[in-house]
């Protein structure tokens, strides 16, 4: 929903990074939680780069699933944050992984 | 020559460093600072304005909608301080907003902040204001399965009200499937039930926002 806005933060972080060097691609690790649609998100970061100077920069996305830690001492993934554990059937876990959307890496051609 | 910069940064992160700023800035002032978030028309001004009506100008709100200063007129008067952000289209509000509102604000004799987000049940709680602490509205009238639907703010939330509970009669909310999902999402979530129309509840969400300031130190 909030795809726009979060091109943007990205946008700034990456340019921020690269500052002059010219951005040939970006890494995005895409939580399964993190409230962010993938293709919406690389839709507007389409618009948003070239705007920023950051033309024909890759976007590479990497989805990283939902992972749960049940007090039974069981870790899984799970598509729904409303899911009971596979193993107990209890609902009290801890989310390990899948929260966030990161910038994991850039790559710039400093010539 | 290409160079690979490993940043491992979450996407949010200029946004955070903003909000640590807010953060810091609001402890110098003594502030107890609330998130206030929910769907559009759960009552949030409402609520804020009952607990203007009881703290004046020890309560201040910064409201955030789309458009229009409805919000800030209804606020003041009731008796609080009140500031408008218009985010013309911006389905949330970000710390940078919050930050130009207050880096040249006045906190004297305000003992709460509540920053009344944009009517949003899904972007506002991915971004972190500075606040001590995120508090959900949800209204009878948009249904009991919300949470569920709905769960990022609701894990999230420390505090979760119930409103409008003068319609229970007339709508189809069953309170104990609403309160039993809020609890398996986030079980350390406070839970009021409050109607705006009766003044039922109010005392115990004053109260309640008071602890929060008398818990902290300095």
């Amino acid at each position: 929903m909030h795809e726009y806005s979060v091109a943007c933060e990205i946008a700034a972080l990456v340019k921020q990074t690269a500052l002059n060097a010219r951005v040939t691609k970006i890494t995005l690790a895409v939580g399964a939680l993190s409230g962010i649609f993938t293709e919406s998100l690389v839709m507007y970061l389409d618009f948003v780069l070239p705007d920023m100077g950051m033309n024909n920069a890759l976007v590479e996305t990497r989805d990283v699933p939902a992972t749960f830690s049940c007090a039974c001492g069981v870790e899984y993934v799970a598509e729904n944050i409303a899911t009971v554990c596979p193993a107990c059937g209890a609902f009290t876990r801890t989310i390990k992984a899948g929260q966030d959307c990161i910038v994991e890496s850039i790559e710039v051609d400093d010539d | 020559m290409i160079e690979k910069i490993r940043l491992a940064k979450n996407v949010h992160a200029l946004n955070d460093m903003v909000a640590q700023q807010n953060r810091l800035l609001f402890k110098e002032a003594g502030l107890t600072v609330v998130n206030m978030i929910s769907s559009p028309g759960s009552g949030k001004t409402s609520i804020l304005e009952a607990l203007g009506r009881q703290m004046g100008h020890s309560l201040m709100v910064i409201t955030g909608d789309i458009q229009t200063q409805i919000d800030k007129d209804r606020l003041e008067k009731a008796g609080a301080l009140a500031t408008q952000i218009e985010t013309r289209g911006s389905c949330h509000l970000t710390a940078h907003m919050i930050n130009a509102v207050v880096k040249h604000a006045s906190f004297s004799g305000v003992r709460l902040l509540v920053i009344e987000n944009v009517g949003n049940l899904v972007c506002p709680s991915s971004y972190d204001l500075g606040e001590d602490e995120k508090m959900a509205v949800l209204s009878v009238a948009e249904g009991d399965e919300k949470p569920i639907k709905y769960p990022s703010l609701f894990i999230r939330a420390a505090a979760v009200i119930i409103n409008k509970i003068d319609l229970i009669p007339h709508v189809n909310f069953d309170m104990a499937r609403a309160t039993g999902d809020i609890q398996k999402l986030n079980g350390n979530a406070v839970i009021f039930k409050l109607s705006c129309a009766t003044g039922e509840g109010i005392d115990a969400l004053a109260a309640y926002l008071n602890s929060l300031k008398t818990a902290r130190p300095g």
